[in-house]
């Protein structure tokens, strides 16, 4: 522990305080998003977003390298990777329901594949496994600005919405007989899990996207009573995830992004255990003290 | 003049080229209390759906209030048939009434307005205090009223219902079929119902649909109308009677 503190402050080490910034900023865009997205019962949505990304990545590392736009970051891509497959999925599960789920797999593999074929293609040697699998102590400054932009547009819109967007994970048909225009705000869902799907690209990488989106607001689920509650569980999840995942990972030379993911999985199926033997042995008190109260 | 709370000229409505509902010709007035009776997959539902503008007709026209189904979309209050809902949803009574008043304001949170008149619906509903209660803990029963009051907070002129009453107990019935009697004194209402004897005795006025659309008073149900409608497919019973001290 006083190994990683002496390693925050320690200025010849800027990556892991941007690590640790990059990962506690992210994690409000990630509670609230994952909170919709669980509710919502997308995640699978999330996870074609989350691999269509690396598209997006592979079209701007080769734009970069090969063409010589070096301004065009290969995280743009990956933003408009993801925005375009946000749309086009929504679009499909409105107005073609029934296929949803094919385009859904089809965006998920076209999209890797995509993204593997510009890698290779790409002068030089690209690692896909640090898109693949995330790698949060490579942040960089200019990224953290990035990462801070998009997390402050997802809030705000999130926030603004934040009625129409309940409304329309919990009974859809509702909100449309209220005049609520829902295949625009689905779509504005969307892109705000596009948005944060990138950022959590980012952080934990393609694979894992899923997992970091969900879990936290899995365990949070356990005890919430409001959709809000949710997620400010799960944001506080995620920071917490987080920076055990990098401390972890720091001072036993572990990969941040599986270390973040592990600790996490840990402590949802711990809770999950705790949860049912709590219900078992309080179902138990209470009949237990029924039939005292009988005799 | 007045225009009427709902009114259909030749409507007809296909899915996939299979008609549901065929030339409906009818109108119901403000204040009414109308019951929709007919078969299933006999296009009940497909009738409310039109009413909302949900569906759009293939040939004739509907109006609400004299104006497009559309336009009028939030005069109205519709409870669905169906009470399936994410019971892990993690959501309060208050929060799900809370809804009847979305689309008041374009963006930002409720206003203290909408949480009263959430407030009141429940308290209407004698659910006043079950409004912090999560939706997962309450009975199925009181369930069917939160979702009636979420309707109610919409403030709406016209009230459809369908089959308000398919999921809960006779007792919750009962009650139900009172309140909406009282609701009918400032509110339209278009109920779908299978249960005849409520009808016989409450309604003036039913619609029977079964592709075809005929309103008739109640006065004139008979028998053979019934048969026809359900083409024989089901017996009459007439409860109609009060049994006293549960003997027959």
């Amino acid at each position: 522990m006083s190994e990683l503190i002496s390693g925050i402050m320690n200025p010849n080490m800027p990556f892991l305080r941007y690590a640790l910034a990059a990962g506690i900023l992210s994690s409000f865009a990630f509670g609230m998003i994952g909170s919709f997205v669980v509710a919502r019962r997308i995640s699978y949505i999330a996870g074609a977003i989350a691999h269509s990304v690396l598209g997006g990545i592979g079209a701007g590392l080769y734009l970069q390298n090969k063409i010589g736009f070096i301004w065009f970051d290969p995280m743009i891509g990956g933003v408009i990777a993801a925005l375009v497959a946000a749309i086009v999925i929504g679009l499909v599960s409105m107005y073609a329901r029934q296929r949803e789920d094919t385009v859904i797999g089809s965006i998920w593999a076209v999209g890797m594949a995509v993204g593997i074929l510009f890698i290779a293609k790409t002068p030089g040697y690209v690692d896909p496994m640090s898109y693949l699998f995330g790698n949060i102590l490579m942040i960089s400054s200019s990224d953290l600005w990035i990462i801070l932009g998009l997390d402050v547009l997802v809030l705000c819109l999130g926030l603004m919405f934040y009625n129409k967007f309940t409304a329309l994970c919990f009974d859809e048909e509702f909100a449309r007989l209220r005049g609520i225009k829902v295949t625009g705000y689905y779509l504005l869902m969307l892109c705000l899990v596009a948005v944060t799907v990138v950022l959590l690209v980012m952080v934990v990488g393609i694979v894992m996207v899923i997992a970091l989106l969900t879990i936290p607001a899995a365990v949070s689920g356990l005890f919430s009573r409001h959709l809000w509650q949710m997620m400010l569980f799960s944001t506080i999840l995620c920071i917490i995830f987080i920076t055990a995942g990098i401390g972890f990972s720091y001072i036993y030379d572990l990969p941040s992004g599986a270390t973040i993911i592990l600790f996490a999985g840990l402590i949802y199926i711990l809770l999950l255990i705790f949860k049912a033997l709590y219900r078992r042995f309080s179902h138990i008190g209470i009949a237990a003290e029924k039939k005292g109260a009988g005799d | 003049m007045d225009n009427p709370a709902i009114r259909f000229e030749n409507v007809s409505f296909f899915y996939d080229n299979f008609p549901v509902v065929e030339d409906a010709y009818f109108s119901i007035s403000k204040g009414e209390f109308v019951s929709i009776v007919g078969p299933n997959g006999g296009g009940k539902t497909t009738l409310l759906k039109l009413i909302m503008g949900l569906l759009k007709p293939d040939k004739g026209k509907i109006w609400v209030f004299g104006k497009s189904p559309d336009s009028m979309r939030r005069k109205i209050g519709y409870l669905p048939q169906s009470l399936q809902y994410d019971m892990q949803f993690p959501i309060t009574v208050l929060d799900v009434v809370m809804m009847g008043r979305l689309g008041g304001r374009w963006a930002g949170p409720y206003s203290k307005s909408d949480k009263h008149a959430a407030m009141k619906a429940l308290r209407m509903l004698d659910i006043g205090d079950l409004a912090k209660r999560s939706l997962a803990e309450i009975s199925g029963g009181q369930r069917q009223r939160v979702l009636i009051a979420r309707t109610l907070a919409c403030e709406p002129e016209i009230l459809l219902l369908d089959e308000p009453t398919a999921n809960v107990d006779s007792e919750v019935e009962k009650a139900l079929y009172d309140f909406l009697q009282k609701l009918n004194e400032r509110l339209t209402v278009v109920m779908v119902s299978h249960d005849l004897g409520f009808v016989m005795k409450n309604v003036k006025c039913v619609i029977c649909v079964n592709r075809k659309v005929v309103r008739h008073p109640t006065s004139e149900i008979t028998p053979d109308a019934i048969e026809s409608l359900y083409r024989g497919e089901m017996r009459i019973v007439r409860h109609d009677r009060l049994f006293e001290n549960g003997e027959p």
